[in-house]
């Protein structure tokens, strides 16, 4: 499993584990869904134009056990694509614990992102909720900085309670900078 | 047109490959690159997966789920 390979510290405690907002998956199993649906819409269709085939000729019964194994087929491939839709989400995670945050990116399955982010070395956290669907569901994106090394910005999409996220991580790295004797003020000279 | 035999799809097929050996040449394909996906899914989920629970209980949905579908293929493929 995933922790055992992440290596937490002796006494790092998980404040937060995030992923991103249930509207981004629901989004993408919708496009799954009506492929799924559509060689049934289709059977559907020959069913209600049935006379009408048949003054053109065209007799599908004699092809049943055919359109069967087309249509196994075809579902076969679309429920893949839905659990790798739901593989990606599930395993592309935020976790936000008293002295890191570990973003783990699942992008393709041959394609996987861990980065790591100390607090104290944390600038800069900023959200955007941006468009209409975002703001009644309350979810957006996080970006934020680190000190002194531009690429390790990092900048994550769809995420729940984004200003949520934004109050933990800052507070944790307050309490992560008090507890290093590190003055905040002194990071950003 | 009015007197001339309608075209099949059977008989297209059979004039570069009998239908049964191309369902049977779908089938395996189809069979092959479920196996590689299922291996593929099992091994991201057990070992990046978070929680026990969910990991199993995706498993077991695609296994139920997809599992079905190749023995329908399979049923269908001896049909031809």
């Amino acid at each position: 499993m995933l922790f055992e390979k992440i290596q937490m510290e002796a006494d790092e405690e998980i404040l937060i584990m995030v992923r991103k907002h249930w509207f981004v998956i629901m989004a993408e199993l919708f496009g799954i869904f009506i492929l799924i649906m559509l060689p049934f819409v289709a059977l559907i269709a020959f069913l209600i134009f049935q006379q009408t085939f048949a003054t053109m000729g065209v007799d599908l019964y004699q092809f049943a056990n055919l359109i069967g194994f087309g249509v196994a087929g075809w579902l076969l491939l679309s429920l893949m694509g839905g659990f790798t839709i739901w593989t990606h989400y599930y395993l592309d995670l935020w976790i936000v614990t008293d002295r890191r945050i570990i973003l783990v990116d699942q992008i393709h399955f041959f394609s996987r992102n861990v980065s790591v982010f100390r607090l104290e070395r944390m600038q800069d956290i900023e959200f955007k909720v941006k468009g209409i669907i975002p703001t009644l569901l309350n979810f957006g994106t996080l970006k934020a900085q680190t000190a002194g090394a531009h690429e390790s910005n990092f900048n994550s999409t769809g995420l729940p309670d984004p200003r949520g996220l934004q109050a933990i991580i800052q507070s944790a790295m307050d309490r992560r900078m008090s507890k290093l004797h590190i003055d905040p003020d002194e990071m950003l000279h | 047109m009015p007197g001339q035999p309608s075209l099949q799809l059977t008989d297209t097929l059979g004039s570069f490959m009998p239908l049964a050996d191309v369902i049977t040449l779908l089938f395996y394909i189809a069979v092959i690159i479920y196996i590689i996906y299922s291996v593929i899914l099992y091994y991201h989920w057990t070992q990046y997966g978070t929680n026990k629970a969910i990991t199993g209980l995706t498993l077991i949905t695609y296994s139920l789920t997809t599992v079905p579908l190749i023995l329908i293929m399979a049923a269908l493929t001896l049909s031809f």
